[in-house]
């Protein structure tokens, strides 16, 4: 299954549930509900997984660190760690990528997460580039440059330790429209921050995916393949206090690829990775899945099946 | 699954209650995750009414028109095709007489029964399944004991049957389950005796056997002969001996604990604490080089995604085999 | 009649972080609780945009004003917040402050004025006790001597006098992971102002600790100044909460036996409190407030929230009502 001549290698990010006997858990619950959460992303055919920066604590807790917990996933068959995502608490006051005040604050977290990480290989440190777009607007360009100087040094640091910093542009976060996503790349040094296009997170704040990931195909270091059934409408970006979950007019944003009436045209991007010669990983997330009656599992093999018999069909 | 053994999942897992697994789309998807754990070919089981349109075979091909139809909206899922599918005709069902209870250890039910049981066989062959699998008997719990006579008039309404499965070409396997009125070892031979092996096969369920108090590694070694099709799962608890005896036992032994708060008695392969001996049966199959269908399923056991994916993954990683 | 009236425990909605975040689950929620009988609703402190129902901050900000959620809570036919429940340890990222401990002189004053904005809001909205985690788990902190107890009074205490001035009772929540477990409660109660804080008495929690509720009203009846209602279906028998991090691998991972589920509600098959016997103690202690029951976490919330209201309707409530005035 993981065959060297492949040019697309496809791990799955973890957001999970599962039915415990008190309630919902996630696989980091316990040894048996990871064991079987790797199981199961293995059976269906997924190489690796990708992963949250907060689960390094679990990772020293339960398991010994990022690099005892790789072998569990390797001895399930998997190859590595792939990626992870840096879920930060922004705020204005202490920690935002548009306050130049705050960016120390935002180094020395990196210098300190990257020394966590050091002792296993990743691809990408994953961040949202800014904070929530309420909190952020109104988008100037002022703004807009001293985010991209703040990841330019972040990405540097990152570089040091040999993985790439690249950015998932969430429907809600400050940097989300196509003209602010261009201007912000523009003030970006290419040598330290990457773009990582979220197919479903686009696609809700109301660009084309393939048409963004074509103009800056250069300095994609990754995806996540995702799908949705709604564009964000009238204030749905800027929802105060959340648009996450809390949108009036959506309560499930997030769906995996394969799903009915999905929104993302996934043959058109698979097309495009082939077309732009991308070789590597693609991770696949379907985010809050269980919402509104859905279930992990067989999201994660509806997501895999459409992977193997529809994109890998495109290019493999 | 690429192996010299053929394998198969079973459907019945999805289809919990009366009113789930009704839309097509639900079945798609659970098609697709059956398609992607790496099985091509499914079993079916049989149902009753307009919900039960994956189960009931005139319901089957009213929603699909045919059974190419059917083949086609399976194909859909990249699944390929039925191996099999199971009947009881001891459960009611409105297209059997408007819901008769009818059982084969009754020799005035046995025209009836016989009669029920065609729309299953040209169903089976219709979709180019191998093997219309059946619950010989009612329960243990619902019937006197059999004694011999009793088995040989059993045994004789699946005789009758067979005719009519060998005549569509279709094998017919009955099938132990751990509350059926033919429970030891002594009357499962009896009834196999009782049977004309040119025409009734066995379907062993490892499972079933051994909740039943019988070792499906021993039992399979000393009938392989007889034995034409497999359901493969596991359980963590045997039948104490008479648990199998309480009255209304699919409800009190198997769904209410059993008096011993046992929450659940299926399980996929591969569960901690499992009794059956999975890679020593699997093993004993590929010695005889057992011919037939090995159907997966872990039954009504929890969340039928997650059981599929953990059997995929027990197959590929402690079995070998390639998916 | 008694002066008893009943509450359900709200946490049991919210198993994960990104669980029961939309307006629409908390109307179900509260409607449920109401139409199963119960008149108040207890709260449990939480942080950041996803804990509507934490903090005052994120009621504000949900509902305009802390008034705004009373409407609300009305709307659905709950009458009040009976209670809430705070544990110091839980940062807050409104105030941008870490975990705050009682053991540490310096951050009393903090916990203090944490207590008097929860106390301020409860106030408003009809409730009457804070419940506080008084104390870290056993596993996490060093077995506390009479220098530790005595700052942990101090702490209580004055938190008890700035909840006070909002007419709030402050009330120890002793857990079956608590570093009071074993011997401390009388202690640490002997050493706190009775006019300022009581005890929170979790029939629950006290089970699994193993400590029979009924011995502590014996002694502390008139120490109680809150109740809540879960049952116990395991006992840690084997000290278990004396490990470090035992929320985690204890409480929430069920130990070394694997203990699928420690709480459920009132009257759950398996459940090992004596509810009968434990409301007949309180009414002769005289106890009078509120009694909230809760199943803590629950594979179905709903169910358990009418279960237990049933049990409530059918067996507690006609002891509480056939007491004399």
């Amino acid at each position: 299954m993981t065959a060297p001549e492949r040019a697309i290698k496809w791990s799955y990010m973890d957001h999970w549930r599962s039915n415990g006997p008190s309630g919902p858990v996630d696989q980091w619950h316990s040894r048996k509900t990871m064991s079987a959460f790797l199981k199961q992303v293995k059976a269906v055919g997924f190489d690796a997984i990708d992963t949250f920066d907060f689960r390094i604590w679990q990772m020293y807790g339960d398991y010994g660190g990022p690099a005892k917990y790789q072998e569990m996933v390797q001895d399930h068959g998997l190859e590595r760690i792939v990626n992870t995502f840096h879920a930060a608490d922004y705020d204005v006051r202490n920690y935002a990528p548009h306050v130049p005040e705050t960016h120390e604050a935002v180094f020395e977290d990196f210098r300190v997460t990257m020394g966590r990480w050091s002792e296993i290989r990743l691809d990408n440190i994953i961040v949202m580039p800014a904070t929530l777009f309420y909190d952020m607007e109104p988008i100037t360009e002022d703004k807009l440059k001293y985010s991209a100087e703040c990841w330019n040094k972040v990405g540097e640091i990152t570089a040091g330790f040999g993985v790439k910093l690249t950015c998932h542009h969430e429907f809600f976060c400050g940097i989300q429209s196509e003209p602010d996503i261009e201007t912000f790349y523009s003030y970006t040094d290419p040598r330290y921050v990457n773009l990582f296009v979220d197919t479903a997170q686009h696609c809700i704040a109301g660009l084309d995916p393939v048409a963004l990931y074509d103009r800056h195909a250069h300095r994609v270091s990754g995806f996540h393949f995702k799908d949705t059934r709604h564009v964000a409408t009238g204030d749905d970006h800027r929802h105060r206090p959340d648009s996450e979950i809390m949108a009036p007019t959506t309560g499930k944003w997030f769906y995996e690829m394969g799903t009915d009436q999905g929104l993302v045209d996934f043959e058109a991007m698979m097309r495009a990775v082939r077309d732009n010669g991308y070789r590597g990983w693609i991770s696949v997330e379907h985010d809050k899945a269980n919402k509104e009656g859905g279930d992990y599992s067989e999201s994660t093999a509806i997501s895999r099946w459409y992977a193997k018999n529809v994109l890998e069909e495109i290019y493999r | 699954m690429r192996d010299t053994l053929r394998w198969a999942y079973a459907l019945n897992q999805w289809n919990v209650r009366l009113d789930v697994f009704v839309r097509h789309e639900d079945q798609q998807r659970a098609l697709k995750t059956v398609s992607a754990c790496g099985f091509d070919t499914i079993e079916l089981a049989s149902g009753t009414g307009r919900w039960d349109n994956i189960s009931r075979p005139e319901v089957i091909l009213t929603n699909h028109g045919s059974h190419a139809g059917f083949l086609d909206f399976l194909r859909r899922a990249r699944v390929q095709g039925v191996s099999s599918m199971f009947w009881d005709p001891q459960a009611p069902a409105e297209e059997e007489e408007g819901y008769a209870f009818r059982s084969t250890a009754d020799p005035d039910d046995a025209d009836a029964i016989v009669e029920w049981s065609r729309p299953f066989v040209d169903f089976v062959a219709g979709v180019g399944a191998e093997q219309l699998v059946v619950r010989p008997v009612g329960s243990a719990w619902m019937t006197p004991p059999l004694d011999a006579d009793g088995i040989k008039r059993v045994g004789d309404v699946w005789n009758r049957v067979g005719e009519l499965t060998s005549a569509a070409g279709i094998g017919l396997a009955v099938h132990y389950d751990c509350l059926g009125a033919v429970h030891t070892e002594a009357e499962l031979t009896g009834l196999l005796d009782a049977t004309d092996p040119a025409r009734v096969g066995f379907a062993l369920d490892t499972a079933e056997l051994t909740v039943g108090g019988i070792d499906p590694v021993a039992f399979y070694r000393a009938h392989a002969d007889r034995v034409a099709h497999v359901h493969l799962k596991d359980t963590r608890h045997a039948d104490t001996g008479e648990e199998y005896r309480m009255p209304g036992a699919e409800s009190t032994m198997l769904k209410g604990g059993a008096g011993r708060r046992i929450e659940r008695w299926f399980f996929e392969l591969g569960t901690e604490g499992g009794l059956v001996d999975v890679p020593g049966f699997v093993a004993a199959l590929r010695e005889h080089d057992y011919p037939g269908w090995v159907v997966v399923e872990s039954d009504h056991g929890g969340n039928p995604a997650e059981l599929a994916m953990l059997n995929s993954w027990y197959l590929q990683h402690e079995l070998g085999i390639a998916k | 009649m008694s002066g008893i009236r009943w509450a359900y425990a709200i946490n049991q909605w919210k198993p994960q972080f990104d669980d029961f975040v939309r307006r629409e689950q908390h109307e179900r929620a509260l409607k449920t609780i109401s139409i199963a009988g119960f008149e108040g609703v207890e709260l449990t402190y939480g942080t950041g945009r996803w804990e509507p129902l934490g903090n005052p901050q994120q009621l504000a900000a949900n509902f305009g004003s802390v008034a705004g959620f009373g409407e609300f809570l009305r709307s659905c036919a709950v009458d009040a917040v009976s209670s809430w429940y705070w544990d110091p340890a839980e940062r807050s990222m409104e105030d941008l402050t870490g975990p705050l401990s009682p053991l540490a002189e310096a951050d009393a004053p903090a916990i203090a004025q944490r207590a008097g904005l929860l106390a301020g809001a409860l106030a408003e909205l009809g409730g009457s006790v804070l419940l506080v985690r008084p104390v870290p788990g056993a596993g996490d902190v060093e077995p506390l001597d009479d220098d530790a107890l005595a700052r942990v009074a101090a702490c209580w205490d004055a938190a008890g006098r700035t909840t006070a001035e909002h007419g709030i009772r402050l009330a120890l929540h002793v857990d079956f992971l608590s570093a009071l477990r074993r011997d401390h409660v009388p202690a640490l109660l002997d050493r706190t102002d009775p006019a300022l804080v009581g005890l929170a008495l979790d029939t629950g929690e006290l089970t699994a600790g193993g400590i029979d509720p009924l011995g502590v009203i014996e002694r502390s009846g008139d120490r109680i100044w809150h109740v809540q209602f879960k049952d116990a279906l395991a006992v840690d028998d084997a000290g278990e909460y004396l490990q470090p991090h035992a929320h985690w691998t204890v409480r929430v991972r069920g130990g070394a036996r694997e203990v699928p589920r420690w709480f459920a509600e009132p009257g759950a098959d398996g459940g090992l409190v004596d509810f009968p016997a434990v409301t007949r103690a309180l009414l002769g202690a005289g106890y009078s407030g509120w009694i909230v029951v809760e199943s803590d976490q629950s594979p179905h919330p709903a169910a358990s929230a009418l279960l237990a209201g049933y049990h409530v309707q059918r067996e507690l409530r006609p002891l509480v009502e056939e007491e004399p005035a």
